[in-house]
C-alpha cells in the first residue's frame, strides 16, 4: 500500500503539535466491583490453584477488563454482564468455593456485579459524548475491545454528536493516514504492554484523549528513543496534566497464551485428519489466530483494501503473509476449507464417488505411515518405482492438500505400493478430475469474492480489523477476512485439521 | 519538498560523503512514519556520489558486461583509448584459459579484447526499456537534481552507491514519485531514474542502488565484491535491520525506524547495544535541521 505525500506530511505536522489530555473518571460502582475482585484475587492467590477458582477469577477478571475498555452501559449484552454474572453464581455453587474461606469475597464479587449489570449508564460514553459536542473535525474512537466495535458504533450513533465517530482499532493508527481527534479508551500504560503506544508516540491526531477511570493507575510516560541522544531531539505530544488522585485499583489484564501448540490445542481434533503437518501460528485483529502450513504449496486467500479492481482479492503462498495482511478465513462452524464445498460443486453429482476414491487411496497411506513410519514408507515406495520417494514428499502426499503428483509414473508407483495398481488408471483420472475442480474452484471463489468486494466500501476492514463476507452463492458457509497482527514463524509439528481454524484466544 | 523530506535528502547526502576509513558511521532515525524516508535518503545518497568521481569497481563491472556479451546483442558503447572517446559496440567474448577477454567492435579502429583490468574504459551507452538510446543522457531535470551536467559515466558504468534493505512492495510504488530539480522549475524526474535500481533496470543499465528483500528467506544476497566501494546501507525498518543487518557489517548505515511498527523497540535496543560499541561520535558527520516527530543517534564504529 502506498501512503500518500499529504499523508505523511501531516503525519509530521501533528508530530509538533498533538496533545494529549488525560481525564479520570469517578464511577463507585465498578471501583466496588474491582476493589472486591482484587481483595479475592490475593485472598486466592496460589493457595486454590482449582479450577473452579481460576475459571471464577478469569471470568470476573475478562468482564472488569471490557468495562475498562468498552462506553457501553453496563446492562449492555455485549459487555456480558449477565452471561459473567451467571456464570460466577454457578461457580460459586461449587463445593470448592462455597465451602472455602474466601467464599464470602467471591459473593462479595457476585454483588458488586449484579448492581453494575443493571445500571443503564456509562460514564466512558458520557465523557466521549461531551468531548464530541465540543470537539470539531474528523473523531476516532480507539478501543482494544475491536470485537465489540459494532456494538459500540450502533450505541454511538443513537447520539447526534457522535454519530459521525469512527470506531478504530489501535492497529489502524500505524497507517499514516491522520483524524482530528482521537478519544483513546484504556490507559496508556496498557497499550505500552501490547506495544501499541505509537498512538501517543507517533500521533495520528492533533487532540488525544484519553479516558480512564480514577483508580488506575497509568505509570506511561514518553521515553527517548534511544538511551544516548547525540544529536537533536523531538518534540513531543504535549501531556496535559494529571490530577492527584485516590488509591489505584491494580488488576493486570490476561495476556493471551501466544504458542502454536496453544493454539492448535484450542483448535480441538478432529479424528478424520490426524496426519500431522508444520504450520506456525498467525495472530489475527481481536484476540484471534490461526495456524498455517508451513509449505511453499501451501496458498491462501487474502484481501487487500487499498488496491482496486482484480488485485482486492489474491491468492498467495501462505509463507508470504505479514502482519498488515487481511487473511481469509471460514467463520461458520468447524470446516475449514473453503475451496472444497466449492469444488465439490462443480464435481456434481460424482463429487461423492470421486472423493470416496480420494479417501482410499489416502486412508491406506496414512494407515502405512502411522504403523511403519514415514521413512519405511518412503522407501518401500521408492522400490515400487517412484524414484522421487523421500520421507518429506510421504508426508506431503498423505496431506489433504495434495489430490496427485504431476507425473503419471510416480502417482502409479505410489498406487502399486498401496495394493491399488490395477486400478491405478482409473484413479489417476479420478484424481485428474478433483484437481481440475479445485483449480477451478479457486478461480471461481476468486472471481465471486472479487464481485462481491468490487463495490464494498472496505474502509471498515481498515478500521476494525476484520470483515465479514458472505457470498450469496454459497449461504451455508461464511467467511471474515483478519487483519494479521504477528506472524510467529517458528514451525511444529500439528495435526492437518487445525490448519487455517479461526480460533479465539480469549 | 516538505522539510521532513529534505532532512532526509541531505542526511543521506552527509552519509555518503563521509570519510570511511577504519571507521564508519552509524545513523539511527526513530520517526512517525517510515513511508518515503529511504527513498528520499537514497536519492541524497546518490546524489552526492554521482559528484564524487570515484571508479567503478573493475571486476564487477566486468562481470556485468561479461553477462551482457553473452547474450549475443550489438550493444552501443563508448571505449575510451588515449584520451579519446571512440564509438564503437560490444559483441561477444572470449576465454582462454582463465584468462576473460570482452571484444568490442570499434569499426575502422577494428576489435578490442578488453581484460577486467581495463574494463572501466568501456562505457554503456544509456538504453531506456524500448525507447531507444541516448534520451536519458539528455535528461535536464536528472542533470538539475544530480548537479551533473554530463550523465554519461552516471548512465553508462554501474557502481553500487546505496543498498536499501526494505520491504519490496512497499519500497516500489515509491520511487516512481516524481521531484523537481528545485522549487521553481517546471521540469521533473522520477526518482526511480535517479536511484537506478538494479533489478528494474532493463540489460545494460547502469544501476546505482540495490534493493534487498528484508526477509531472510528472500533471496538477493549482495555479492562481497559489490561491498568493497562502502555503499550506504539503508535498512527501512526494523525488521530488515534486526534480521539482515549482519551482512552489511563495515559500511555507513542509516537506519530508519518507525514508532509505528512492530519490532520497533528490539530495533531501538539494538541500535543502543551497537551505540555503546562505538569508537567515535561521528563530529564529522553534519546532521542537518531535524524536523519535528524525528529521534536520531549518530556514532562510529569499528570497520
Amino acid at each position: 500500500m502506498i501512503a500518500r505525500l499529504t499523508d505523511v506530511n501531516r503525519v509530521y505536522e501533528l508530530a509538533g503539535q498533538a496533545r494529549i489530555h488525560r481525564y479520570r473518571i469517578a464511577y463507585q460502582p465498578l471501583r466496588d466491583y474491582a476493589r472486591s475482585l482484587r481483595r479475592l484475587m490475593r485472598a486466592v492467590g496460589d493457595q486454590y490453584d482449582s479450577l473452579a477458582w481460576r475459571e471464577f477469577v478469569r471470568r470476573a477478571r475478562g468482564y472488569y477488563h471490557r468495562c475498562l475498555a468498552l462506553p457501553l452501559p453496563f446492562h449492555h449484552e455485549a459487555l456480558g454482564g449477565r452471561a459473567t454474572l451467571a456464570a460466577l453464581q454457578e461457580a460459586f455453587e461449587s463445593p470448592e468455593i462455597r465451602y472455602s474461606t474466601p467464599a464470602d469475597m467471591a459473593l462479595e464479587v457476585i454483588q458488586h456485579l449484579e448492581d453494575l449489570v443493571a445500571r443503564r449508564d456509562n460514564p466512558l460514553l458520557e465523557k466521549i459524548l461531551e468531548i464530541a459536542e465540543r470537539e470539531q473535525g474528523d473523531i476516532a474512537l480507539v478501543t482494544s475491545e475491536t470485537k465489540m466495535q459494532d456494538s459500540i458504533a450502533e450505541e454511538l450513533r443513537r447520539y447526534p454528536q457522535t454519530s459521525e465517530i469512527r470506531v478504530v482499532s489501535p492497529e489502524r493508527l500505524r497507517d499514516p493516514t491522520a483524524f482530528d481527534v482521537l478519544c483513546v479508551l484504556g490507559t496508556a500504560s496498557w497499550y505500552e504492554l501490547r506495544e501499541q503506544d505509537y498512538i501517543f508516540t507517533a500521533p495520528r491526531a492533533r487532540e488525544i484523549h484519553l479516558l480512564r477511570y480514577t483508580f488506575q493507575r497509568d505509570s506511561w510516560e514518553e521515553d527517548r528513543s534511544f538511551t544516548r541522544l547525540s544529536r537533536g531531539s523531538r518534540e513531543k505530544p504535549q501531556l496535559l496534566p494529571d490530577e492527584p488522585q485516590e488509591e489505584y485499583v491494580e488488576i493486570e489484564p490476561e495476556l493471551p497464551s501466544r504458542s502454536v501448540v496453544e493454539i492448535a490445542r484450542r483448535s480441538g481434533t478432529d479424528e478424520r485428519y490426524e496426519q500431522e503437518v508444520p504450520a506456525f501460528a498467525v495472530y489475527l485483529e481481536g484476540e484471534r489466530a490461526t495456524l498455517l502450513e508451513d509449505d511453499d504449496n501451501a496458498r491462501v486467500f487474502i484481501i487487500d483494501p487499498t488496491e482496486e479492481g482484480d488485485e482486492r482479492v489474491q491468492r498467495i503462498p501462505s509463507a508470504s503473509v505479514e502482519p498488515g495482511t487481511f487473511l481469509l478465513l471460514r467463520i461458520d462452524s468447524k470446516e475449514r476449507d473453503y475451496i472444497l464445498p466449492v469444488a465439490n460443486e462443480l464435481l456434481g453429482s460424482d463429487a461423492e464417488v470421486l472423493r470416496q476414491a480420494q479417501r482410499r487411496w489416502k486412508e491406506k497411506l496414512r494407515e502405512r505411515i502411522k504403523v511403519y513410519g514415514h521413512t519405511w514408507v518412503a522407501e518401500r515406495i521408492k522400490e515400487s518405482g517412484c524414484e522421487i520417494s523421500t520421507p518429506t514428499n510421504v508426508r506431503n502426499w498423505a496431506s489433504e492438500r495434495f489430490i496427485r503428483h504431476n507425473d503419471k509414473q510416480h502417482f502409479v508407483s505410489v498406487m502399486r505400493y498401496l495394493g491399488f495398481g490395477p486400478k491405478a488408471d482409473e484413479l489417476w483420472e479420478m484424481m485428474t478430475r478433483i484437481r481440475h475442480a479445485h483449480q477451478e474452484a479457486g478461480h471461481k471463489l476468486r472471481k465471486m469474492l472479487l464481485q462481491h468486494v468490487a463495490s464494498m466500501d472496505l474502509s471498515a476492514l481498515l478500521d476494525k480489523g476484520y470483515m465479514e463476507f458472505n457470498l450469496p452463492e454459497y449461504q451455508d458457509f461464511r467467511m471474515g477476512a483478519f487483519r494479521v497482527i504477528e506472524v510467529d514463524r517458528r514451525s511444529e509439528e500439528v495435526p492437518e485439521a487445525q490448519i487455517g481454524r479461526l480460533i479465539d484466544l480469549e | 519538498m516538505p522539510e521532513w523530506a529534505q532532512f532526509f535528502l541531505e542526511l543521506g547526502q552527509e552519509i555518503a560523503c563521509y570519510e570511511v576509513r577504519d571507521r564508519v558511521p552509524v545513523v539511527a532515525v526513530s520517526l512517525p512514519a517510515r513511508s518515503y524516508a529511504a527513498m528520499f535518503a537514497a536519492v541524497g545518497v546518490v546524489r552526492s556520489r554521482a559528484r564524487i568521481n570515484t571508479i567503478a569497481d573493475n571486476e564487477e563491472y566486468f562481470e556485468q558486461l561479461w553477462d551482457l556479451a553473452g547474450k549475443g546483442d550489438r550493444i552501443p558503447v563508448e571505449y575510451r583509448e588515449a584520451g579519446k572517446r571512440i564509438q564503437g559496440y560490444l559483441t561477444g567474448r572470449s576465454q582462454d584459459g582463465e584468462v576473460r577477454r570482452l571484444h568490442i567492435d570499434l569499426g575502422k579502429g577494428g576489435v578490442r579484447k578488453i581484460t577486467p583490468q581495463i574494463a572501466s574504459r568501456i562505457v554503456l551507452k544509456e538504453k531506456i526499456g524500448k525507447q531507444g538510446r541516448g534520451k536519458a543522457n539528455r535528461n535536464p531535470a536528472l542533470s538539475a537534481v544530480l548537479d551533473l551536467p554530463d550523465l554519461t559515466d552516471f548512465l553508462g558504468r554501474a557502481r553500487l552507491d546505496c543498498i536499501i534493505v526494505a520491504q519490496k512492495n512497499e519500497i516500489r510504488p515509491e520511487s516512481g514519485l516524481r521531484i523537481r530539480p528545485y522549487q521553481s522549475a517546471n521540469i521533473e524526474v522520477e526518482v526511480n531514474d535517479i536511484l537506478r535500481v538494479k533489478e528494474r533496470l532493463v540489460d545494460w543499465g547502469a544501476y546505482r542502488t540495490h534493493i534487498v528483500s528484508e526477509r531472510l528467506r528472500d533471496n538477493g544476497r549482495v555479492p562481497q565484491e559489490s561491498l568493497r566501494h562502502a555503499p550506504v546501507v539503508i535498512f527501512d525498518g526494523a525488521k530488515g535491520f534486526i534480521q539482515r543487518r549482519g551482512e552489511f557489517t563495515g559500511l555507513p548505515w542509516l537506519i530508519l525506524l518507525d514508532r509505528t511498527e512492530r519490532g520497533y523497540r528490539d530495533a531501538a535496543q539494538e541500535v543502543d547495544a551497537l551505540d555503546s560499541t562505538r569508537v567515535g561520535d561521528a563530529e564529522k558527520l553534519r546532521i542537518p535541521h531535524i524536523p519535528q516527530g524525528v529521534e536520531l543517534v549518530a556514532f562510529e564504529v569499528r570497520r
